[in-house]
């Protein structure tokens, strides 16, 4: 959905723009469940690794794209796409 | 990245949100390149830190399965079944009641934790144990 979405994007349909900020929705979802999996009892996840949470969120926090994204598709110029 | 004046801005980017648009580009941008990055370096990291290449793939997964069902006559199964589990047949733990593992709501694994090519010298030791035990049993017989 999101590369089909992606393509019609990059050929400035609208669609392509709507469906582009449905799926960082998605992704949204999937980071914010990933964060509380891996938060709750973090103390057992956890145990014995050299960095435990700051090198988790290391590892996770590139994955905030779509926390940009979405401000960015809501502020693009809508009238370049065509329906 | 060019800094957006009033008469040339970006495709799509209307004056009043230039500023933020540059810098969710600049954000964008970075996290996607770090995460190709992440990806493509994950299992390679996580193969050298289990002890590839003086262990195999296959030593590995076997060290794996002793370590966590705390049982070294465990191997894994190469060539593996198909259509083997998850997609049929026992699972991979059926039958094995060795773990330590507390289980419940929230289980609690008890297995050792394996630290810094950990597993070559765990595989290693039990290398020479079971030859030293090989070789000190015609002696007793």
């Amino acid at each position: 959905m999101r590369i089909a979405a992606a393509i019609a994007f990059l050929q400035m349909r609208r669609w392509g723009h709507q469906w582009l900020i449905v799926t960082c929705w998605f992704g949204v979802v999937i980071w914010v469940g990933y964060v509380m999996n891996m938060t709750v009892f973090a103390d057992l996840r956890y145990t014995g690794t050299a960095l435990p949470v700051f090198g988790w969120w290391l590892y996770d926090i590139v994955y905030i794209t779509p926390f940009l994204a979405i401000p960015y598709l809501h502020t693009v110029n809508r009238e370049i796409f065509s329906d | 990245m060019t800094k957006p004046t009033d008469d040339h801005l970006p495709l799509g980017t209307t004056k009043q949100w230039a500023t933020m648009h540059t810098w969710l580009q600049r954000g964008i941008l970075v996290c996607l390149v770090a995460l190709v990055i992440e990806g493509s370096f994950t299992l390679p990291f996580l193969a050298i830190y289990y002890g590839y290449p003086t262990l195999g793939f296959r030593d590995i997964c076997s060290e794996l399965m002793k370590v966590r069902y705390n049982d070294d006559t465990l191997e894994c199964k190469y060539p593996y079944d198909f259509p083997g589990p998850p997609f049929g047949g026992a699972a991979e733990a059926a039958g094995i009641n060795t773990a330590k593992d507390e289980w419940g709501v929230q289980p609690k694994p008890q297995y050792p934790r394996i630290g810094f090519r950990e597993l070559i010298r765990i595989h290693d030791e039990r290398i020479a144990r079971q030859q030293a035990e090989q070789n000190s049993a015609p002696a007793h017989p």
